[in-house]
């Protein structure tokens, strides 16, 4: 502040030198000293005006003014820190909210993979046709004779090319204890540049491992002395050679326990996908492996890709889709936040237009006084994101465990988002767009000659506002309803007690089952209910051409599961809607239909079964549905279902055990069908917590902003009041007189709001092809629930205005 | 305002400013003499517009500014031409040489 002061004396110093020169030069040439002066001085013209110019001609003006701004702001306010804090704490909050979300989406679609060289790290794909079907799959994984065509006929197409597969086993020395493989290529560690803390990575001839850091120093106590140690899963055991830096966690989110040669990985070659990945500059083109992958006979290849695999998530398509509905509704609460302090600000101008005026009149240029006020609303912002940035990082903790609850379920444990550059970068830049936004409507609007129009746009700005939180409000009421739904829904058989084996299927089990008495039957199907489907079944019913969805089950299917069959006896059984949909009015029982595909021929309906939902929950019950007898030499490879007669817990260690010890140890993967139909509902319960976070954020923000808004009214309005009530208003007319205009506003914003959110929803809805409901309850609800609040936060302060004393308001200025 | 004056064309002034002081160590007032002095009073502006011109031509690099005496025994601060000063007017003399001669060619033409 030094070098500014003497900058500013020098310079006068400088231009009164100039002007007494230029004057006694004019007096030496005659002119009287009095008018010598005043010409010299007009000649020179506008001394402060050329100070200013001078200053800005060195260039440190602006930051003179943004000192002194910045001292101006603090002060003001300092003087109404209640204000200050309403505007920082709304703004913390919506800030928070969006950085928290862009943590999350950060971690797993914007920070690099930690691995060496992620930005040209790539993953083979195929879309292929399953031969004699029209149905287009895609597939990440291959198996095992495809995946040697692949290696041999792209290895030079990349820089490095590397195989890995994930599989949870079953360890059963040193401890006992269900880890997560990585089977590894023998180059995997190295070109994922792994560090390596401990001995090294033995070649892929013996049976070896190298342990994950995190499973070294938890399950095996960050024992020193661990290489050599041996590991046994299931009838192999594997020696020790190295341990992994804490910095690797291998391609997934979540660390592999152990990593260990790709040669051991077990199972038949049609069951176990590998991946392959490699290391290029760009994209190689890979159409050549299509010929060879197809001579394999089994799939049609469409197309072989190498798709960039830099992040967790990769931004596709659909990856991009899903993301923007959740910033959209997050930015949302930001624009109410905006909207809000916008409205503070615009009511707060009316009483800073006195002091505006005098710095207006007094010569400061108009852009002067905008920035001044800038100034204020950006160093709001820059507080309140400071502020928002520790929200989150409180809330990400709580929020990381809410979504991923089901990973840790089944032994993921995905670290929580730890806060980065980009964070922060998103942060200081949503913290100065919001201090602009807010600010710059406020600071044109008082900063005009005539402030005629500021009622009118206060009245927009609640409006947008309302509208915004009808919108979330309706979308978390719609959720929730959804979710309530789902999880009242009857899959129409019956879950309890029983367990599917989601990873196994060998022959020698169902013997093994029956024979304890703690299991009441094993069940063999092509599929697990609510567990994915099969894709339909191409079929002609008379010339029509329709797809069916169908099962492969054995007899009992029904009587086991409890599906009631309304007609005739098991064989070929249709659903009810099926037997509605293609045989109405008729009796099904006897009618043919041919299948073209898969299992080509012509059968006849033996059954109607009730029906049932073995897909989506969300979908609803099955469209169609038809269940075939399952051939007896199918069965071995058929999924396996099986009732207990005990508690499920206890059903599942059972199941383990007879597992392990069946056929030199097997691993089934039992899974409660109560906990398949938890990971449905699980998407729905997440999107419901983010909606009613979300919805919850907005209402509480409107009613701030509500409650702000018509208590700065009523305290401007304090001698209007005082008057009104001298002359002898009631006090219903003085509230009415206070909220009348808000509650208008708020009514116009739900009426924008609601068929906005409606249409919103039910295009959503049509596009992930979910049921159509009633939406009765959620369309009473929001509304009303906003309705309320917003009249609440609005008659508490207008009943202030019903306290004025009129002797006392008539003095107040 | 005498009709002979003519108005300064934009960015004119720094270029005389260096010019003026090309020639000797001069204070602000003087700079605005000697410019009447070599171009014959032919041209005008407010005086006040000299020292933002100075002050940005100091804060380039192209003067050199210190305190000294003036001739009326008074505090005064005088501007010096710098070595990348004098590149400076050598190189906007030639630009204004240029544009001068395509001027006049296109006005005699």
């Amino acid at each position: 502040m030094f070098n500014r002061n003497k900058q500013r004396r020098e310079m006068a110093e400088e231009f009164a030198h100039h002007i007494e020169m230029r004057a006694e030069e004019l007096m030496r040439s005659g002119v009287a000293p009095d008018e010598a002066q005043r010409r010299a001085r007009a000649e020179f013209g506008s001394v402060e005006n050329y100070k200013e110019q001078g200053r800005q001609a060195r260039g440190l003006q602006w930051l003179d003014e943004l000192w002194a701004d910045l001292r101006y702001a603090v002060r003001t306010y300092k003087s109404s820190p209640g204000f200050a804090a309403t505007a920082i704490g709304v703004l913390a909050i919506a800030i928070g909210a969006n950085t928290a979300l862009f943590s999350f989406f950060n971690e797993f679609m914007l920070k690099p993979l930690p691995i060496l060289g992620a930005q040209k790290n790539f993953e083979l794909r195929s879309m292929y046709l399953v031969r004699g079907s029209q149905e287009r799959q895609t597939r990440r994984g291959w198996t095992r004779p495809e995946a040697d065509i692949i290696r041999a006929g792209a290895a030079g197409r990349f820089d490095d090319i590397y195989e890995w597969a994930e599989n949870q086993e079953p360890m059963s020395e040193p401890v006992a204890l269900t880890v997560r493989v990585n089977y590894v290529s023998a180059n995997f560690l190295k070109v994922l540049g792994a560090p390596i803390l401990l001995g090294r990575v033995a070649d892929d001839a013996t049976p070896t491992v190298v342990l994950g850091y995190e499973s070294w120093q938890t399950t095996f106590h960050g024992d020193p002395a661990i290489l050599g140690k041996r590991i046994r899963i299931r009838d192999r055991e594997f020696v020790v050679t190295g341990v992994t830096g804490e910095s690797f966690r291998g391609l997934n989110p979540w660390p592999s326990d152990l990593y260990i040669p790709l040669r051991f990985l077990q199972g038949a070659d049609s069951e176990k996908l590998i991946l392959i990945g490699g290391h290029a500059p760009s994209a190689p083109p890979l159409d050549h492996l299509k010929q060879p992958l197809d001579a394999l006979g089994k799939l049609e290849y469409l197309e072989i890709a190498a798709e960039p695999k830099t992040t967790h998530i990769s931004m596709s398509f659909q990856s991009q889709m899903l993301a923007a509905p959740v910033f959209g509704a997050f930015f949302l609460v930001l624009i109410i936040a905006c909207a809000n302090l916008a409205n503070l600000l615009l009511a707060r101008s009316a009483s800073r237009s006195r002091e505006i005026a005098i710095r207006l009149s007094l010569g400061a240029p108009r852009w002067r006084v905008i920035r001044q006020l800038l100034t204020e609303s950006v160093f709001l912002s820059i507080i309140a994101a400071a502020l928002g940035l520790a929200f989150a990082s409180l809330a990400i903790p709580a929020i990381h465990e809410f979504l991923f609850a089901i990973m840790s379920k089944v032994k993921m444990f995905v670290p929580p988002p730890a806060l980065d550059w980009r964070v922060f970068g998103y942060t200081a830049l949503l913290s100065l767009a919001t201090g602009v936004i807010f600010g710059l409507a406020p600071a044109l609007q008082s900063t005009r000659p005539d402030a005629l129009k500021v009622q009118r746009r206060r009245g927009t700005l609640v409006i947008v506002q309302t509208a915004a939180s009808a919108v979330l409000l309706l979308l978390a009421a719609v959720f929730v309803a959804d979710a309530r739904r789902m999880s009242s829904t009857d899959p129409g058989f019956t879950i309890d007690r029983m367990i599917a084996l989601t990873d196994q299927t060998h022959p020698a089990l169902d013997a093994a089952i029956k024979n304890d008495p703690r299991f009441a039957s094993v069940l063999r199907a092509s599929n697990i209910p609510l567990f994915g489907v099969m894709p339909p079944l191409p079929a002609k019913i008379g010339d029509r051409a329709v797809a069916l969805r169908y099962d492969l089950v054995e007899r009992h299917y029904f009587e086991t599961l409890n599906i009631t069959l309304r007609q005739g006896t098991p064989g070929v059984v249709i659903s009810e809607s099926t037997a509605r949909k293609f045989w109405p009015n008729t009796n099904p029982i006897g009618q043919t239909f041919e299948v073209i595909d898969r299992m080509p021929g012509r059968y006849e309906i033996t059954g109607v079964a009730a029906d049932i939902t073995s897909g989506l929950l969300l979908q609803g019950h099955d469209p169609t549905h038809v269940y075939f007898l399952l051939p007896p030499e199918a069965a071995k490879d058929a999924r396996m279902l099986v009732r207990s007669n005990v508690a499920v817990h206890e059903a599942i260690d059972a199941l383990n055990k007879i597992c392990a010890d069946t056929a030199g140890g097997l691993t089934c993967r039992p899974m409660p069908m109560t906990d398949i139909l938890w990971m449905q509902s699980y998407p729905m319960v997440i999107a419901r917590g983010v909606a009613t976070g979300v919805g919850a954020i907005a209402l509480l923000l409107t009613c701030i902003g509500l409650y702000g808004l018509v208590g700065y009214a009523v305290v401007q309005r304090t001698r209007e009041i005082g008057i009104r009530m001298a002359l002898g208003a009631s006090r219903l007319a003085v509230v009415r007189l206070m909220i009348d205009r808000t509650a208008r506003q708020v009514l116009i914003g739900a009426a924008i709001g609601m068929p906005t959110a409606m249409a919103l929803i039910l295009f959503a809805k049509s596009q992930l092809r979910i049921e159509e409901t009633s939406h009765v309850v959620p369309f009473t609800a929001a509304p009303l629930v906003l309705l309320l609040v917003a009249a609440g936060s609005a008659a508490l302060p207008a009943r202030k205005a019903t306290k004025i004393d009129p002797a006392g308001a008539l003095r107040h200025d | 305002m005498p009709p002979r004056e003519a108005e300064l064309l934009p960015g004119t002034l720094d270029l005389l400013i260096l010019k003026a002081v090309s020639l000797g160590q001069l204070h602000g007032y003087g700079i605005l003499v000697r410019i009447g002095q070599i171009s014959g009073d032919a041209l005008n502006i407010e005086q006040g517009a000299l020292y933002p011109a100075l002050y940005r031509l100091e804060t380039k690099g192209f003067l050199a500014a210190e305190w000294g005496v003036s001739d009326n025994n008074r505090r005064a601060k005088f501007y010096s031409l710098t070595a990348s000063g004098k590149k400076r007017l050598r190189e906007e003399t030639a630009g204004w040489e240029r544009f001068a001669a395509a001027m006049t060619e296109a006005l005699g033409a």
